[in-house]
C-alpha cells in the first residue's frame, strides 16, 4: 500500500514538473515566434513567462493607462490584484479610480487598500479624504481600525482640522485602548489652545 | 405607483448627478501620476511602487529613480536623492536632478531660473539632464532639441545646444543687468550684434568705436538697457562699457542677466544608452563663424 501511495506521489511530481516543463517551453515558443513582444515589452514577456507577477500585470496596466487604453488598464490591474492579495496591487487599484473619479470602486479598493497597509496609512487616508469631505464616513468607509483612526487624526491636525480631529478622536475612544489617552489629551489641549 | 416610480428614477439620477460632479472635481486636481521601483516620499508621505499626483504634489526620491508621467503627456524621471515640487505646467526643482524625457507646455524653475524646451525644427520634444550641483549651482545638459534659461525677470540668458551642457549661477541682485559676453562681432544695417559663445544668445551691442572691431573675436563688458529695444530684432540691447579683442581659442565664461554661465564638461550620464545627441546646426557653440544666428524660440 505504501509503495502505491508513494508511486502516486511521485507520479504527481512528475506530472508537476512536465507541465510546468511544458508551459515554458510553450512561453518560449511564443516569444521566439514574435520577437517584437521580447524586445518592445518587457513586462508582456514577464507575464508570458510567469503569469503570476504582480508587479508585471501593474507595469501593464499603468502603461495602458497612460495611452489612454482604461479598459485594458483595469483588466490588467485586476489581475495583478488576483494574483497577489497583498497591499501594492490594492493601493495601484486605489489611485486607478481616483484618477478615473470612480468612486464606487475608489472605495471598495480603498477599504481592501486599508485592510492590507502595513506601514503608511496617510497617502491613502489623503486621497480618500479628497473624496469624502466628512471624516467620520472615510473612517467608517476604510474600516475604522484603530492604526488608521490614530493616522488620520495624524493627518487632521496637521492639516489645522482639529474639530474633524475630535470626531475621530471620538471614534477611537471608543476602543478603550489606554495607550491612546495621551493621544487625545494632546488634541484637548490643541483644540483648547485655540479657542 | 407611476409618480413613486418617477420619485424613484429623480433621486437616482440626482445621486448619479452628485457622483459625476465629484468625480469632475476630483479629476480636475489630478495632474499625473509618479512610478518607482522603490518606496519614495508624496506629499511627506511614504509610498510605495506608485501613487497619484494632485497639482503642487512634492516628490522626494531615496535611492531609486521616480518616474513622472502628467496628464498633458509630459513625462520625466526624478533622480535618487532628488526633491520636487509638481504642478500641471511647471516642477520646481529644490534638490537633485531631473532627466526630462518628452515636454509638452511644461517648463523648470530652479533657483529662480526657467527652463523651457527650444523649439525643434522636426518637431518632438526636448530631452535632457536638468539639475543643482550644491546649493547655488544650476547644470543644464540637452540630448535632443535646445532649452532655453530665462532669468526671473523674463530674459533670455542661455540657449543651451543640444549635445552640450551648461553651468548656471545666479549673481546677487546688485548684478542683475551686468553683461559679459564674447563672440565675433556683426554689423548689420549700422547695427552691432554678438551671439555669444558660450549662451549662444544673440545681443546687439551700443557704444562707441565699435566699428573697429567688426569681423573680430571681442569681450564685451556691460550693462542691459532694459529700456531699449533692439531695430535688428535682437532679445537685448547691450551698452558697452569696455570692449577688447580676445584669443579666438581663449576659454570663457559669460554674464547674461545676472546669471553666470560656463560649459559644463559632458557626462557619461547626458546620453542614456543608444540615444545619440542631436548635432546642433550650424556652428558649434563657442566657436561661432559668419553672421551671428537667432536662436529658435525667442518669442515668448
Amino acid at each position: 500500500m505504501g509503495s502505491v501511495f508513494e508511486r502516486a506521489v511521485l507520479l504527481l511530481l512528475f506530472g508537476f514538473a512536465l507541465c510546468l516543463t511544458i508551459k515554458l517551453a510553450v512561453a518560449e515558443a511564443r516569444l521566439r515566434l514574435n520577437p517584437e513582444l521580447a524586445s518592445a515589452n518587457q513586462p508582456r514577456v514577464a507575464v508570458t513567462l510567469n503569469p503570476r507577477l504582480a508587479i508585471a500585470w501593474i507595469h501593464l496596466g499603468l502603461d495602458s493607462e497612460a495611452v489612454g487604453n482604461l479598459a485594458e488598464a483595469e483588466i490588467d490591474l485586476l489581475q495583478a490584484a488576483r494574483v497577489d492579495r497583498q497591499y501594492i496591487p490594492a493601493w495601484t487599484l486605489v489611485n486607478f479610480y481616483f484618477r478615473r473619479g470612480d468612486s464606487a470602486n475608489f472605495w471598495a479598493w480603498a477599504r481592501k487598500s486599508a485592510a492590507r497597509t502595513f506601514d503608511d496609512y496617510r497617502p491613502l487616508l489623503r486621497l480618500a479624504d479628497v473624496l469624502e469631505p466628512l471624516p467620520r464616513e472615510v473612517a467608517t468607509r476604510l474600516g475604522g481600525s484603530p492604526p488608521l483612526l490614530r493616522a488620520y487624526m495624524d493627518v487632521l491636525i496637521g492639516a489645522g482640522r482639529l474639530d474633524d480631529a475630535q470626531e475621530i478622536a471620538a471614534l477611537l475612544a471608543s476602543h478603550h485602548d489606554p495607550s491612546d489617552a495621551a493621544r487625545l489629551v494632546d488634541l484637548a489641549d490643541r483644540r483648547r489652545l485655540v479657542k | 405607483m407611476k409618480i413613486s416610480k418617477v420619485l424613484i428614477v429623480f433621486v437616482v439620477w440626482q445621486l448619479m448627478t452628485t457622483v459625476g460632479i465629484a468625480a469632475t472635481r476630483v479629476t480636475g486636481n489630478v495632474i499625473g501620476r509618479v512610478v518607482s521601483a522603490a518606496a519614495f516620499r508624496l506629499n511627506g508621505d511614504t509610498v510605495i511602487s506608485n501613487g497619484t499626483l494632485l497639482d503642487g504634489a512634492v516628490i522626494e526620491t531615496a535611492r531609486t529613480a521616480s518616474s513622472v508621467q502628467l496628464s498633458s503627456g509630459t513625462r520625466l524621471s526624478l533622480s535618487p536623492a532628488s526633491r520636487a515640487k509638481v504642478y500641471g505646467d511647471r516642477m520646481i526643482l529644490e534638490k537633485g536632478e531631473t532627466r526630462i524625457e518628452y515636454v509638452v507646455g511644461f517648463h523648470l524653475e530652479v533657483l529662480g531660473l526657467v527652463i523651457r524646451p527650444g523649439v525643434r525644427p522636426g518637431g518632438g520634444s526636448s530631452s535632457g539632464r536638468i539639475g543643482l550641483e550644491g546649493d547655488t549651482r544650476l547644470r543644464v545638459a540637452a540630448v535632443t532639441g535646445s532649452f532655453l534659461v530665462w532669468n526671473a525677470r523674463g530674459v533670455l540668458v542661455a540657449n543651451v545646444a543640444p549635445g552640450s551642457a551648461l553651468a548656471f549661477e545666479p549673481q546677487p541682485a546688485a548684478a542683475a543687468a551686468a553683461t559679459k559676453i564674447t563672440g565675433t562681432l556683426t554689423e548689420q544695417h549700422g547695427h552691432f550684434m554678438l551671439t555669444d559663445r558660450v549662451t549662444r544668445v544673440t545681443v546687439e551691442v551700443t557704444g562707441q568705436r565699435l566699428g573697429a572691431y567688426v569681423g573680430q573675436v571681442v569681450g564685451v563688458t556691460g550693462a542691459m538697457n532694459v529700456a531699449a529695444k533692439s531695430v535688428a530684432n535682437a532679445p537685448q540691447v547691450i551698452a558697452a562699457s569696455q570692449v577688447q579683442s580676445i584669443d579666438n581659442g581663449a576659454s570663457v565664461a559669460a554674464v547674461v542677466g545676472g546669471v553666470s554661465a560656463v560649459e559644463s564638461r559632458a557626462q557619461p550620464q547626458d546620453v542614456p544608452p543608444g540615444l545619440p545627441p542631436d548635432r546642433p546646426k550650424g556652428p558649434p557653440p563657442g566657436r561661432p563663424k559668419g553672421p551671428p544666428e537667432t536662436p529658435p524660440g525667442l518669442s515668448r
